[in-house]
């Protein structure tokens, strides 16, 4: 009844700041650039360029697909951002919803977004296959949405920090580089971007390596539940 | 109501407690106010009795339930306005009531009709960043009351509001009252207190220093005289007589007789003067 009545006030929250209006159909357009204009794109680029772009057509279909929790995540963290500064999370918690069951509906919000957006794209976007190991990288995907909106609250002081600190978030799209075209010695220090563990699940699964991929899930999964621990505590003290 | 026992609490890694033993009672229908400078205890002591600290040592129950170990249904039977309003200020009025409203499973009040209560029904389609600071305390109010909550917790009620304002949220207090609601609140404003509170307690260091009501206070620690200001002679004249035996006191019976008076009170003592005697301290 909680959750409904917070989604509601979302959904009308969303439809006020076009801001966070592109950050939730920023997923459908990326699915529509993945399905209608990648493969004109590298039609084109092949023309001009002499350059195949289709050869690395798993490398730029996971990029477009790390976009997905990166704008799911940056919302909810505006979204809490502007809670906070309305003192509005100190109320919620003297209401029924209590404070954790604010904190529970602010992490699942985007987890259940970035998963069911991820999802359609892996569906839809007519540039990836199905596979056993794609549920992996959806898994993992769907913890970098509450991380990153845990990171953007814990780090900024209010809603204009956070829009700066977004775009620090551009940094995770070092993740998938490094598990894409990083000699293996060397990929040792990607593995602190938390989406070179997606990444490097999904690539492996590509190449038919599904006990590789299993194990870079596995390590992907620890990590991101230290680093949302880690984010939950830092977030917690600057409520308190 | 509620029974505080032997109540104690420290923060985290501070070195001294900020509540130091506390007891005190509060029954149903009565409005009980907490006095006290800043960084005295008082908003330490709202934290712990709406819930939202638990680590602390002694007992607090509120409603029958020992705080320590409610869940989520003490918020379904108490309110809590903060001293400063928060609400989605991009919302209407109404778009923030039943966004909260939603939120209780108990039956709650009409938006409308709570607005009308509090003067507020045509405010209602307007966004809350477009209301006054008045206004907002008395949405505020609305707010903590919408689910009908049988105990009422008031962080500076009347904190920055002008006199009219202040006194429409004075009123709906004393509604609440009415209504055989239980109300606390903390407030700096002794004259506030004076007009609402039942019984009042000055918070001092993380200690109760005096507990009693406005009026008993007042007459305890004042003096039992009448001070009188009059003319004689075209010149100002003031004379403070005893109390005990005030109708056969000749002089002051010749006072009244012969000359015009302009002013007589009885010398009680103010809240604010009694906490400035109790504590040493001034109420800013």
């Amino acid at each position: 009844m909680s959750y409904r009545a917070l989604l509601r006030s979302d959904i009308r929250h969303l439809a006020k700041d076009p801001m966070l209006m592109a950050c939730l159909f920023g997923p459908l357009a990326i699915i529509a650039f993945a399905r209608y204009a990648f493969w004109p794109l590298a039609e084109w680029v092949k023309e001009q360029y002499a350059f195949d772009l289709t050869a690395y057509t798993g490398f730029v279909a996971f990029v477009l697909l790390t976009t997905i929790p990166l704008l799911t995540g940056v919302m909810t963290g505006l979204l809490m951002l502007d809670e906070r500064d309305e003192n509005l999370i100190a109320y919620f918690g003297v209401t029924p919803l209590t404070r954790r069951g604010y904190y529970r509906y602010r992490l699942l919000f985007p987890s259940l977004l970035a998963l069911l957006s991820s999802g359609l794209y892996l569906l839809a976007s007519g540039m990836t296959e199905i596979r056993a190991e794609s549920v992996y990288t959806l898994l993992l995907l769907a913890l970098e949405a509450p991380c990153i909106a845990l990171f953007l609250v814990a780090a900024a002081d209010n809603k204009v920090e956070g829009l700066a600190l977004s775009k620090l978030c551009g940094l995770l799209f070092v993740g998938p580089v490094v598990a894409a075209f990083v000699p293996e010695p060397w990929q040792m220090a990607g593995m602190i971007v938390p989406t070179y563990w997606p990444a490097k699940s999904y690539m492996l699964g590509e190449s038919r390596e599904p006990v590789w991929s299993v194990l870079s899930f596995a390590a992907g999964l620890v990590y991101h539940v230290l680093l949302l621990k880690r984010a939950d505590r830092a977030f917690a003290r600057r409520m308190d | 109501m509620i029974q505080v026992e032997r109540l104690e609490y420290s923060y985290p890694g501070a070195a001294e407690k900020t509540l130091k033993g506390l007891n005190f009672a509060i029954g149903r229908g009565e409005i009980f106010g907490f006095l006290g400078p800043s960084g005295a205890g008082k908003s330490t002591m709202l934290k712990i009795l709406i819930g939202v600290l638990k680590g602390y040592a002694g007992s607090v129950r509120v409603l029958g339930q020992e705080l320590r170990f409610t869940g989520p249904d003490l918020y379904e039977r108490i309110g809590v306005g903060f001293e400063f309003p928060n609400f989605y200020t991009k919302f209407t009025v109404l778009e923030n009531l039943n966004l909260f409203r939603s939120l209780y499973s108990v039956p709650t009040e009409e938006p409308m009709r709570v607005l009308d209560r509090v003067g507020l029904k045509d405010a209602a389609r307007l966004k809350v960043s477009q209301l006054s600071k008045g206004m907002k305390m008395r949405l505020n109010f609305c707010r903590a009351i919408l689910h009908r909550p049988d105990v009422l917790f008031l962080d500076e009620p009347t904190s920055g509001l002008d006199p009219v304002n202040a006194k429409i949220l004075k009123d709906l207090i004393k509604e609440m009252k009415a209504e055989g609601k239980t109300v606390l609140l903390t407030t700096h404003h002794m004259q506030a207190a004076e007009e609402l509170c039942d019984r009042v307690a000055f918070i001092v260091d993380g200690q109760i220093k005096l507990i009693d009501s406005p009026r008993e206070l007042k007459l305890r620690q004042g003096r039992k005289t009448v001070r009188v200001e009059y003319r004689k002679e075209g010149e100002p004249v003031v004379e403070e007589f005893p109390l005990e035996g005030i109708g056969n006191n000749k002089s002051f019976l010749q006072v009244i007789d012969r000359y015009p008076v302009e002013t007589m009170h009885s010398q009680e003592a103010t809240l604010e003067q009694i906490f400035l005697e109790t504590t040493g301290r001034s109420l800013s």
